[in-house]
């Protein structure tokens, strides 16, 4: 009679016990784990699972930016690595131009990512015109474009239609009011917002004043919300100015008016002849004296001139000298 | 188990009606019982022969000594023993016959040698099924039942709810003491409750009905959505279920007692409210059946035993109310529609109910389905049965019918399965019963089963969607202090995994619309954590707040909206 009593007794107990010891052993929690173990402690799991790239650390950086823009670069890392060599210094900040209508490069935003930089994109839209933009007709590329930039989740500095205070491209005064390009500009910033594609550095970049005076830069400015950095287009040539205070001190005068964000030289190089040599002095000496400016970026690219620095042999020694600086180039954290 | 049981009909095995008394298996102690009486009927038609001289009488005595064992009991038809029949013999005595009667003596036939070995009774089905090994494959019947419930359980997997991390986190006794286990413990605990109860249903179906019906009870209920769900969710609802099917079982196994034996029963059917605030509706379910299982004392009897019941229950309550204070939740009203929460508690009960009401109307037709008619023994009547059948039913219907009153779908596919406990009993005898006498068509129990099964397993994919909060937390992981105040959706969830760097004293539910906006305009949250399709208007461009990150669940179709998370600039 006990046996028959305490033998089911005993098989229910054990099969419970067996069922609740599964229960714990089994349970698998991925919020609990996640809240003890670091961010990016396991690299086991795809890289959906790593949390999105914080681009925060990467806005106010201690050092310079040292950037270039290259042929053939970032899809390559080649033509970076044989400047690096030239220059005796790996750069951080790898230019490249993308056309309205074109993929994002995600290839070349993990090379160089991959590469301990980060990849800047100039975004020009050539063609439907910035009115399109704006009033969503475009929105299906805007938004594969963040959904490629959001799946990349590796750090992008993106700078939308730059040089929109001059009339040469489509997008600039000619063809084009401020109140659109604002327009345009928050509207593609709000597409990135709800995609999720927070990865990404914007990068407002007006040509230097100097050629257009006349043109105000307020007007065209998006606002604090939807831009990370000011970036400066200004080329050293043979008739502009030469000094660094010259050269962006009008356009920065302007721009301190209505924002303090970082000051990027985002696209330069100076003009090859006598003075290249004094340029390069003025360009990295200024840059790295000036609390305000976080970097540069060098066009070195054949293009209506040869802007490259190793056609200048005294120019490129004096900037081999320069950039050898501590305070030039740095690896940008990795999350 | 007895044989009646086994028929599908009421149990009472106080009473001398089994057929086994009619029937004893062959023993040694009874076969000599046999060979003395057939003595004994011998040795009475002698002493009467020597007495009257006529032996007529023997062939009675025979008979009368046959069924002498039996006592007034009814009597089971059997085919005609040469004995019993009657032969007319021409009358032989007389003194004044007319012709020569010479003087003789009668000699008597040599009686017939013992049998060397007498064949045993046979009984009349040779399936006798009231034996331990019957009992042994009832109960791992059980244990498959069981196991294939703690599987549709484990199937289910995720982060916490809001209401478990809640829950988790609340500092309440039992709550408390349930919550050192973590989530994986809480739930794994929640299971055992839930299995328990399955148990403690078979047993009471068992004792109501059959075994057969217990097990086909126990089958029904264990594939149901509420009951997959219940015990993979930690919160107290599957200690409720427990108490309250403990209650149930307690009023069958004390239905033979003495009216106040239905105290054992009153503390679990107390307690129960206090676990889950939804088992109160069915506190008078409870009292109704203690009333209708009550056997020994019909008729007063029986109320006397509701009545202790639903006092003792009624005086629990109270002392329970006054220590721990009235339970909270239990009927706040809300707007979800009506017709759409009786339409969803259709969609998780409906088949069980069906069936039970199938069960039922069979229960009420025909105490029995008269697998065995030599063992009708004696079954409740037509009203009680009625009773019970409309009471269990009903049963089911109450949460539905409570909550679409009150407008208030919360936990609906949980409150579902507190009343189909009740329900499921008559499901296991409607089972049973379709599945016709000696299993003749075992197809559609496996038919309803099978669907119960499907259906089950598909609604409860589809509830059991915990927040995918993994990657919130990992990111808010980076972003929270001890001294922060945070906005967000899922304050519960965040308050119990982030336990650790926060109190969940700094986690504030986040609204929508002007409230959000006043919020935001505010600035006094360090973050904000919304699960939104888009950036509401008032984040768009925000000055003060930045989108830190963009956060989809990995299950792209469970419906989730993303995480996004907003930080001070």
């Amino acid at each position: 009679m006990i046996r028959r009593t305490v033998l089911p007794l005993c098989a229910a107990l054990m099969s419970l016990a067996a069922v609740a010891g599964c229960g714990v052993l089994g349970g698998d929690d991925p919020a609990a784990e996640a809240a003890k173990k670091p961010a990016a402690g396991s690299s086991s799991k795809a890289s959906e699972a790593q949390p999105p790239y914080d681009v925060k650390p990467l806005l106010h950086p201690d050092k310079e930016y040292f950037g270039v823009a290259l042929d053939g670069a970032p899809s390559s890392l080649k033509p970076v690595d044989a400047f690096a060599e030239t220059v005796g210094k790996k750069p951080d900040l790898v230019g490249s131009y993308s056309s309205w209508g074109d993929g994002f490069n995600a290839k070349g935003a993990q090379n160089v990512f991959g590469d301990g930089g980060l990849m800047y994109v100039s975004w020009e839209p050539f063609k439907p015109g910035l009115d399109r933009i704006a009033d969503g007709s475009q929105d299906t590329y805007i938004k594969k474009y963040a959904d490629s930039v959001r799946k990349t989740n590796v750090p992008v500095a993106i700078s939308f239609g730059h040089e929109m205070n001059g009339g040469w491209y489509p997008w600039g005064t000619k063809d084009t009011t401020p109140a659109t390009f604002v327009k345009a500009w928050r509207h593609i910033h709000d597409v990135f917002q709800e995609v999720g594609a927070t990865n990404v550095v914007w990068v407002w970049s007006p040509n230097v004043i100097n050629p257009v005076p006349s043109v105000k830069l307020k007007p065209y400015w998006p606002g604090d919300a939807y831009v990370d950095w000011v970036g400066i287009v200004g080329y050293w040539t043979q008739t502009g100015a030469h000094t660094f205070d010259t050269l962006y001190g009008p356009t920065r005068k302007q721009i301190d008016a209505f924002t303090d964000k970082p000051v990027l030289i985002s696209e330069t190089s100076s003009e090859p002849g006598e003075r290249r040599r004094a340029d390069v002095r003025a360009l990295l000496g200024g840059v790295k004296a000036d609390k305000d400016v976080i970097g540069f970026l060098w066009f070195n690219i054949p293009k209506r001139a040869d802007w490259r620095i190793q056609s200048s042999p005294l120019a490129l020694a004096e900037f081999k000298r320069l950039i050898a600086d501590d305070d030039f180039g740095f690896e940008v954290p990795r999350s | 188990m007895t044989t009646q049981q086994q028929d599908g009909g009421w149990s009472e095995p106080g009473q001398q009606q089994d057929w086994q008394q009619h029937h004893p298996p062959y023993s040694e102690q009874q076969q000599q019982v046999y060979d003395d009486q057939q003595a004994y009927g011998q040795q009475q038609a002698y002493d009467d022969r020597q007495a009257y001289g006529d032996q007529q009488a023997y062939g009675d005595q025979q008979a009368y000594g046959y069924q002498q064992p039996y006592g007034g009991q009814p009597y089971i038809p059997q085919q005609p023993t040469p004995g019993q029949q009657h032969y007319a013999r021409p009358n032989t005595g007389g003194s004044d016959a007319e012709y020569y009667v010479p003087e003789y003596t009668v000699v008597e036939p040599e009686p017939e040698p013992e049998p060397g070995y007498v064949l045993p009774e046979v009984p009349v089905s040779a399936w006798s099924v009231d034996n331990s090994r019957s009992a042994w494959i009832s109960r791992g019947v059980l244990l498959l039942i069981l196991l294939v419930q703690a599987g549709l359980s484990f199937r289910l997997d995720g982060s916490a709810f809001p209401q478990e991390a809640k829950f988790l986190t609340s500092d309440g006794e039992l709550s408390g003491l349930v919550s050192q286990l973590g989530l994986a413990g809480a739930r794994a605990l929640s299971l055992a409750w839930a299995l328990g109860a399955t148990a403690l249903l078979f047993g009471a179906t068992r004792l109501l009905f059959n075994a057969r019906a217990g097990l086909a009870a126990a089958a029904m209920y264990s594939v149901l959505e509420s009951t997959a769900f219940t015990g993979r969710y930690a919160s107290l609802h599957s200690l409720s279920l427990f108490l309250l099917a403990a209650a149930l079982w307690l009023l069958a196994r004390t239905r033979q007692a003495s009216p106040a034996a239905v105290l054992f029963a009153a503390p679990f059917a107390a307690l129960a409210p206090f676990a889950a605030y939804s088992a109160a509706l069915y506190l008078p379910t409870l009292t109704v059946l203690a009333v209708l299982t009550a056997y020994r004392f019909r008729g007063a009897g029986a109320f006397l035993r509701g009545a202790i019941f639903a006092g003792a229950t009624g005086a629990l309550c109270f002392a329970g109310v006054q220590l721990a204070g009235t339970p909270s939740g239990w009927n706040v009203k809300g707007v979800d529609s009506s017709v759409e929460l009786l339409k969803e508690s259709a969609e998780w009960g409906g088949v069980v109910l069906l069936v039970a009401v199938i069960g039922a109307v069979g229960f009420i037709r025909r105490a029995r389905m008269g697998e065995m008619p030599w063992a009708e023994g004696s079954a409740p009547g037509a009203i009680r049965r009625s009773l019970l059948g409309v009471t269990m039913c009903a049963t089911a219907l109450l949460a539905p019918l409570y909550q679409a009153w009150l407008g208030n779908g919360s936990s609906l596919y949980i409150h579902v399965g507190f009343g189909l406990l009740f329900a499921v009993p008559m499901a296991g005898l409607g089972v049973s019963r379709m599945m016709g006498a000696h299993f003749r068509y075992p197809q559609i129990g496996i038919m309803i089963y099978v669907a119960a099964l499907v259906i089950g397993m598909a609604q409860t994919g589809g509830l059991y969607r915990p927040p995918d909060s993994a990657a919130m937390i990992g990111a808010l992981r980076e972003v929270v202090d001890t001294k922060g105040q945070y906005l967000t959706d899922d304050p519960e969830i965040s308050a119990y995994y982030l336990g650790a760097r926060t109190k969940p004293a700094q986690w504030h539910p986040a609204e929508r619309g002007a409230a959000l906006a006043t919020a935001v305009k505010k600035g006094s949250y360090d973050a904000i954590v919304l699960r939104a399709a888009s950036v509401p208007e008032v984040l768009r461009g925000n000055a003060d707040y930045r989108l830190l990150a963009v956060l989809r669940p990995s299950d792209k179709d469970g419906g989730q909206e993303p995480y996004r998370i907003w930080v001070k600039r």
